[in-house]
């Protein structure tokens, strides 16, 4: 899996990393219990500093996406819990991204069709 | 002439070298033009094309220019003229042809805006989580075990056979060149440990393009040190043998420079291969495109890259980032020695141009050049004798030029002296104290003879005329 960062965005590289994990985990890039590089790996791949990786593994880790441990350094879930649901800050960002599909014109069918497009898309390189 | 020839040698295949990669600047393949990322189908655009055409012949013009001097600096009697002649060529060959390439980048950037090629890209860095998670090594010590250790060994053997035959000079050019091995291993490691490159969506064809290009770097260091080795193992024996020559090691040196850069032209040949073997591969969507980092299209600058290192867009082989760190150490170092070059220049012809001055003042004999070199009371003088011939020596430290001998030289059997004399006058004067033993001349045979008669007039024992 390729993960692109966007050194202009004003969305931290941290946050760019965790986001597009969890984007290669919903669409199947990356596997349930795959083996992800070492946060020095990856800060060397990326020309970033090691503290920003080891945040987004945190960040992944806290919410369950990944597991990490001394000998076998990070991993992709083996499994899901399947809440079914989303989390509050989800929900707000879902809230936010409807006001602005209302505000720009665009129907509540036109909105579900574009939806149901991104959750079976097969997306290749995600850019923020 | 001989030195003459030797430089003509030594730098005038790098005009040609520098002329063959300048030329082929915009070739599909490499994915660069000028340093700016480009691809086959922006290159037809014409405004690229008529951008592309002026340099190439701005080129021409600077090839036809340059490959006149160094054949006519080859007949210049003094070598401090000649070298300096040299240098200056050899400067002007790596700097000029930057201003076209400046140029083109400046305006292939310009005219890439105006059509919006790229935008996309701009500002993003991608990484390969499988080449991350796997590292893509190829440098395994064990490789470099067998030529570290006989380097080591040629070197230790040949620092040993120097002190033996009192060289020390001899034994230091020994160890430099076991330590070289190390410089060549360590930069195996640096550079195998380098950012992959992230070319397509698939894995695997990243996983392989950077396997193949690191293998082949590693391929090149591993011939380098095997190669020093051999010289080194060379050099050792060299000084072994019962007479050094000094023009043995020098002769070594140019062919060890020779051959070790014939691995680099086929490490070129090679990327370029590697390169056309994954062009068809390649997704223009993954190019990162961060032509406002490099400077000129030469100069990487990225504060926001952590890297070091990264891949030239220019010929072969990786440039530093001048934002990082080491980047900053070495561009110094870089400077530095280009300071070296005029410095040097300037020195050789203080050395060559100075005239040697032989006199003896209130009881005490004084050897200039440059400065005082040798200041010897008559009082400590225990023979003085003229000499019509020298001694077969060697020198250890000092200069040695066609009209100044100066430093310290090993005659063999007998030890080491001090020498300040012009080689080309008939007479010498052999001084010889407590401590040491003096060659010396004044400028000519007259102010030799004058300084050797006043010694006798001074009552120095055992002066033989």
């Amino acid at each position: 899996m390729i993960i692109a960062i966007d050194h202009r965005s004003d969305i931290p590289i941290y946050q760019q990393i965790r986001n597009q994990i969890v984007l290669g985990i919903s669409d199947g890039r990356l596997r349930q219990g795959e083996q992800l590089p070492t946060v020095r790996g990856l800060a060397t791949e990326m020309g970033i500093n090691s503290m920003t990786v080891n945040k987004a593994y945190q960040l992944l880790k806290q919410e369950g996406y990944i597991v990490t441990d001394r000998r076998n350094g990070a991993r992709v879930h083996e499994q899901f819990d399947g809440k079914k649901d989303l989390s509050q800050e989800a929900k707000q960002t879902l809230l936010r991204i409807i006001s602005e599909a209302k505000v720009a014109g665009i129907t509540e069918e036109a909105f579900l069709e574009l939806c149901r497009a991104c959750y079976s898309a097969d997306r290749g390189t995600e850019k923020e | 002439m001989v030195v003459n020839f030797i430089l003509l040698i030594m730098m005038y295949p790098v005009l040609f070298v520098l002329y063959i990669v300048l030329k082929n600047e915009g070739s599909a393949g490499s994915g660069y033009c000028f340093g700016v990322r480009m691809n086959a189908e922006w290159m037809k655009d014409s405004t690229a094309v008529e951008i592309l055409a002026e340099y190439r012949r701005s080129l021409r013009r600077y090839l036809i220019i340059c490959a006149v001097i160094p054949p006519a600096a080859l007949f210049i009697p003094y070598l401090s003229i000649a070298f300096t002649i040299y240098m200056i060529w050899l400067l002007a060959v790596i700097l000029v042809p930057a201003i076209p390439f400046v140029r083109a980048n400046r305006l292939l950037r310009i005219r890439k805006k105006e059509m919006g090629w790229g935008a996309e890209n701009s500002g993003y860095t991608y990484a390969d989580l499988k080449s991350a998670e796997s590292g893509v090594r190829t440098v395994r010590a064990v490789q470099f075990v067998l030529p570290l250790s006989l380097s080591a060994a040629a070197g230790a053997w040949g620092l040993w056979e120097a002190v033996q035959a009192q060289t020390a000079a001899f034994g230091i050019l020994a160890v430099t060149f076991a330590l070289l091995t190390l410089i060549f291993y360590g930069t195996a490691v640096w550079m195998d440990r380098q950012k992959n490159d992230v070319i397509s969506q698939n894995s695997d064809v990243n996983l392989n393009y950077n396997r193949a290009k690191k293998k082949l770097w590693k391929n090149i260091w591993l011939t380098e040190a095997w190669l020093n080795t051999a010289f080194t193992a060379v050099a050792a024996g060299t000084i072994a043998a019962d007479d050094i020559q000094t023009e043995v090691i020098l002769w070594g040196s140019i062919v060890w420079s020779v051959l070790g850069i014939a691995p680099l032209f086929l490490a070129a040949k090679k990327m370029w291969d590697i390169d056309m073997c994954y062009r068809d591969l390649r997704d223009i969507a993954l190019e990162e495109d961060d032509d406002t980092h490099w400077l000129g299209g030469i100069l990487y600058y990225n504060k926001d890259d952590r890297h070091s290192m990264v891949t030239k867009r220019t010929g072969i082989g990786t440039t530093v980032n001048l934002a990082s760190p080491a980047g900053i150490g070495l561009g110094i170092v870089g400077a530095l020695g280009f300071l070296v070059i005029p410095v040097s220049c300037v020195w050789l012809i203080l050395e060559e141009f100075t005239p040697i001055r032989l006199s003896v003042q209130e009881q005490i004999i004084t050897a200039e050049h440059m400065k005082v070199e040798y200041e010897i009371p008559v009082s400590d003088v225990w023979k003085a004798e003229l000499e019509e011939e020298l001694p077969g020596w060697s020198k250890v430290s000092g200069t040695g030029m066609e009209h100044v001998e100066k430093g310290t030289f090993h005659i063999r059997n007998t030890g080491d002296c001090e020498v300040l004399l012009d080689p080309q006058n008939t007479v010498f004067l052999r001084i010889e104290t407590k401590d040491c033993v003096y060659y010396l001349s004044d400028l000519d045979d007259a102010g030799t003879r004058e300084v050797y008669e006043m010694l006798c007039g001074s009552g120095v024992p055992e002066a033989v005329r």
